[in-house]
């Protein structure tokens, strides 16, 4: 089996010195999250008529006032945010200035802008003398921390320029767009210093608010910076357990996960109606073929949809409802079954892939999606999957459907993505033939799924690498493409028995996806590499690896019990994230 | 002192700063290319234009220039005044949107379409995976201190424009808003456009006053994103110098004004060197406007686009539909055609490439129907090229059901067009792609049929 580390784009594998990473730009979500908190405005204020500078041209463009949206980050290590993979094009610079352009239209309207009650209705002297203070504090805001004296003066001069040239309200607008678009808005620059000396107390703050909210610190971080109680590891501590209270740290939760289980692909995923039309659209047979074809994308959009939303709905739940352990994560058998069931002229639902699960008490989420073309509504319903059949993250739908054929589930597919994400082996890519050489994904086969994978892959070349994948593949054989439980394939009972083989653990038998999640939840590896996933997500280093000194403690408190939010505090009061050069 | 104020101590204003249009000769005007974008495909019998009543299960190409009006198809029929410069590639698919996954079919074409490269679903919506036409093209001709490309829309045309990955970029459907864009920098009397290169100095000075006090390796990162800012900048100075008047625009009131409109603006923005690339998207004809508006709600889509292959009545609607959007595409050829450059006209010097999201109205694929006009300079142009509808073997599954061939895949048109407008690629999006046995389609390569 190959091994091989992971590189960054831009540095290759070259050594650099842990924690020597360039800083860090806003993600697309850091930036619209700020610009959220930084103006004050709930999601429907955005939609106020009264802040559209221009509510017909968003209409018509089907461009929402806020999030702007912007290119996706490179992802290194399937995370958005790691330093080295964020270069910048033209067209985002370009994006950006829009956008700066865009947003600076409201702060004049921003509840957070004035520090003057009642401003339009003072006198223009005093206004413009107010607006001109409000400025310089907006910029204390969007910059994260107090401006230098020359800084300041810059920044009062081009508001006087503006002023002169076009007015009082306009300034604030010229002001606002160009703070959105200093290197301080949009990177978080950090002083040079000492390796192994702390960061800047307002440093530390944005570090805190960036990770567990991924937005800019509050006032109350902002105080706690200023009294230079950030120092102190126990205030730290006190900080990041008051952050991971709010509701934009569950955000942040479950924008990781969504990462760490690689789910931006599975909309794009081919599935086979003549294999699987007859279980989740059964009003579809027998229809004429084009308009079954087109209802059946309409089907998968809805059910895809509500799976993605049942994974976030879960990951909340395991973190901050329940007992918000790596345990809860991958054994747990709470779910969430979605009805799509406003603005949609089809039948979809995700109540075909969980036929078996259980209405439970709890709350009802509904969700509001814009698929391109329609919008639309689903309900999801609280339900407990059945124990013998699901447990955890692996057996949701959305983790089983993101990995399968059109026909037929993909044992490699999923046995690479658990290797790799859960246990954290790197594998080479396979070797040049190896997708040609898989087996057909047809409809009329006579062999199992699993049968014809053995048959290919225990030819000499193949094993080394495929001992270790396929049983974590075959451990899911029971979930068929959409992630539907089967009992037989190929008209014989389905075998989802394996062994176990986590690198430096003792091979361990199993039986199913069930008696799987079990051993992978009782795993050391399985804990370091979550804790080390997360690590890199903090740090915004995807190079951080499985067995990184500077995280030993972490990962050791880790392993005892499996706190999430445990590892979170103990990863920012740890002295990588506190002290300069990461050390 | 501001731009202005410094124009004004010299004693001139942006106005009579006014150099006329740059003199080129012949061979050094540039390229430019106009890519156009319709909906709901065509109706081929109305599309179809085959002079010699030649098979279709037979490769041929035709000549258009000597054949009489009636034999163009009758949605083309407008374009049979620049049949000189016209080149019909019929026999064309979107094959690799049919054998990308599922999607809601419009907007997968449109992705398909334009960028050549998977529809990804991200964020709530599709997006692309790959720069589209338009911008892989601009990419590689526009001038430095000129805007890059200018993306338009007629009546809330789609988002087909793409800088990359995942990174759509926004169409002006406003002609007034477009001329401040393009050439109001400076003198609009709008704070939020005069002032952008006031606010980019501002923020070149703040990354210049912080540099110096970051690491090396966070100073470079910096200098990255803050010289392309600088560069946004010379565009947008170099636009206030250039010091072209635009065209005095009627006003857009429905479709047919607004494409004209827009299509003085490019036409504008052409002659002055603004911009050498532009693109149109355009929206639903409201059918009205076509002469339907009797029938039905007044939306073609669902009034007719649907019912084509049942109801000749709708049939008929969408080839009026089609040929109304033609007669768009003959004026704003005889708007670049107003204009003279070297020893000829703009339009000498143009590529219009003209497609559309889907083949027909019945979201299907298959038979594409997309036009080129222009580029004479590397087409051979003046002619119809067919190929058989299935004259690429390929597995997969259609609207129509199974099929055993497809259509020659629309990528190599884009190929053919982005050679002509000097760009050194083989392939445009996918380079290949596996049909639904798994065997792998090569989309590489120009048409040598049509040069």
């Amino acid at each position: 089996m190959r091994f091989v580390l992971l590189c960054s784009l831009l540095w290759g594998c070259g050594p650099r010195p842990p924690g020597e990473i360039p800083v860090r730009r806003l993600t697309p979500t850091e930036y619209n999250n700020t610009v959220r908190d930084l103006y004050g405005f709930a999601p429907d204020d955005w939609l106020d008529a009264e802040h559209m500078p221009d509510a017909d041209a968003y209409e018509e463009e089907f461009v929402a006032p806020w999030p702007w949206v912007f290119p996706a980050d490179v992802r290194l290590g399937g995370f958005e945010g790691m330093a080295e993979g964020q270069v910048v094009s033209p067209v985002q610079v370009e994006q950006l200035e829009r956008a700066a352009a865009h947003f600076s239209t409201y702060a004049k309207k921003s509840p957070k802008f004035w520090i003057c009650d009642a401003p339009y209705q003072l006198e223009a002297d005093v206004r413009r003398k107010c607006a001109r203070e409000s400025a310089a504090r907006f910029a204390r805001f969007a910059w994260r921390r107090p401006l230098e004296k020359d800084e300041e003066q810059r920044l009062l001069a081009a508001f006087d320029g503006w002023d002169a040239e076009y007015g009082t309200d306009a300034a604030v607008t010229l002001t606002a767009q160009a703070l959105l678009q200093t290197p301080q808005f949009l990177y978080m620059p950090e002083e040079p210093g000492p390796v192994g000396s702390p960061v800047e107390d307002y440093e530390l703050a944005s570090r805190l608010s960036y990770f567990l909210w991924d937005s800019m610190p509050d006032s109350e971080l902002f105080v706690s910076a200023q009294k230079h109680q950030l120092r102190n590891p126990a205030k730290v501590r006190a900080q990041a357990e008051r952050l991971l209270a709010d509701p934009r740290a569950r955000e942040m939760v479950t924008h990781f996960h969504r990462q760490w289980l690689d789910l931006d692909g599975l909309q794009t995923l081919r599935v086979s109606f003549d294999a699987h039309g007859a279980r989740y659209a059964p009003d579809l047979v027998g229809v004429e073929e084009v308009e079954a074809m087109e209802e059946w994308s309409g089907v998968l959009n809805g059910m895809r949809a509500a799976m993605l939303e049942e994974v976030d709905l879960f990951v909340e739940h395991a973190v901050f409802d329940g007992e918000g352990t790596l345990d809860a994560l991958l054994t747990s058998n709470r779910g969430w079954v979605g009805v799509v069931n406003e603005g949609w002229e089809l039948e979809s639902s995700t109540t075909a892939v969980y036929g078996a699960s259980t209405p439970v008490d709890g709350p009802v989420k509904r969700v509001e999606l814009f698929d391109g073309n329609y919008g639309y509504g689903i309900e999801m319903r609280p339900v407990e999957h059945p124990a013998d059949q699901r447990a955890g993250l692996l057996t949701l739908g959305a983790v089983l459907a993101r990995r399968a054929h059109p026909v037929h589930p993909a044992p490699v597919k999923r046995g690479v993505f658990a290797l790799q994400r859960l246990m954290c082996q790197e594998l080479g890519p396979p070797p040049d033939g190896a997708a040609l050489a898989a087996p057909p994904d047809v409809l009329d086969a006579t062999s199992t799924n699993r049968e014809r994978l053995e048959a290919i892959t225990s030819a000499q070349g193949c094993s080394g690498c495929h001992d270790f994948i396929n049983p974590l593949g075959f451990a899911f054989e029971s979930f068929d493409t959409l992630g539907g439980w089967r009992d037989t394939d190929a008209g014989r009972p389905v075998d989802d028995a394996g062994e176990l083989r986590i690198p430096g653990e003792a091979p361990v038998a199993f039986d199913g996806a069930v008696d799987l999640a079990r051993h992978l939840a009782a795993s050391d590896r399985v804990r370091d590499c979550y804790a080390t996933q997360w690590a890199r997500y903090a740090m915004g280093d995807p190079e951080i690896r499985l067995d990184d000194p500077r995280f030993s403690d972490v990962r050791e408190r880790f392993r005892d019990g499996g706190d999430i939010r445990g590892l979170l505090v103990d990863l920012v009061t740890s002295d990588a994230f506190r002290l300069r050069g990461g050390m | 002192m501001n731009r202005r104020h410094f124009l004004q101590a010299l004693g001139l204003s942006t106005a009579s700063l006014s150099l006329g249009r740059p003199a080129w000769s012949l061979d050094s005007a540039p390229k430019r290319l106009i890519v156009v974008s319709s909906t709901h495909g065509a109706v081929y019998d109305g599309w179809k234009t085959n002079p010699a009543g030649l098979p279709d299960d037979q490769p041929w190409s035709q000549d258009l220039v000597s054949a009489p009006e009636s034999a163009f198809g009758p949605a083309l029929r407008p374009l049979y005044e620049h049949r000189r410069r016209l080149l019909i590639p019929d026999g064309v698919s979107l094959v690799s949107a049919e054998l990308d996954g599922n999607g809601e079919r419009h907007a997968k074409g449109w992705l398909h379409a334009w960028t050549g490269g998977y529809a990804d679903f991200l964020g709530g919506g599709l997006s692309a995976t790959a720069p589209s036409f338009d911008q892989l093209v601009a990419r590689s001709i526009a001038r430095a201190d000129r805007l890059t490309s200018l993306e338009l829309s007629v009546l809330g045309g789609r988002p087909i424009c793409h800088g990359g990955p995942g990174q759509q970029l926004p169409l002006e459907d406003r002609p007034e808003r477009a001329f401040s864009r393009i050439f109001g920098i400076g003198t609009s009397g709008d704070p939020l456009v005069d002032a952008r290169s006031s606010v980019l100095d501002y923020v070149l000075a703040e990354h210049h006053a912080l540099a110096p006090r970051l690491a090396a390796r966070d100073r470079e990162k910096l200098d990255a994103h803050f010289d392309l800012v600088r560069q946004l900048e010379i565009r947008l100075s170099g636009l206030a110098a250039a010091g072209c008047d635009g065209p005095s625009l009627a006003p857009a009131t429905d479709h047919r004004t607004t494409f004209q409109a827009h299509a003085e603006l490019v036409a504008a923005a052409f002659a002055c060197d603004l911009t050498r690339v532009a693109t149109l998207s355009l929206g639903d004809v409201p059918t009205a406007e076509f002469g339907w508006g009797s029938v039905g709600s007044g939306d073609a889509h669902n009034d007719f686009a649907h019912a084509i292959y049942e109801n000749p009545q709708a049939a008929q609607a969408m080839i009026d539909y089609q040929r109304f959007q033609a007669e768009e595409i003959a004026a704003l050829v005889r708007a670049l055609e107003a204009v003279p450059e070297g020893d000829g006209t703009l339009m000498d010097h143009t590529l219009i490439v003209w497609g559309n999201e889907l083949g027909d109205g019945w979201h299907g694929y298959g038979r594409y129907s997309p036009v080129l006009i222009g580029g004479e300079w590397f087409f051979r142009t003046g002619r119809v090229v067919h190929w058989p509808w299935d004259s690429v073997p390929i597995s997969v599954v259609t609207p129509y059901g199974q099929s055993a061939g497809a259509g020659i895949p629309h990528q190599r048109v884009l190929v053919s067009a982005a050679r002509a407008m000097g760009l050194d690629v083989d392939h445009v999006g996918l380079a290949s792609i596996d049909d639904d046995s798994g065997v792998p389609l090569d989309l590489r390569g120009t048409l040598q049929e049509l040069t």
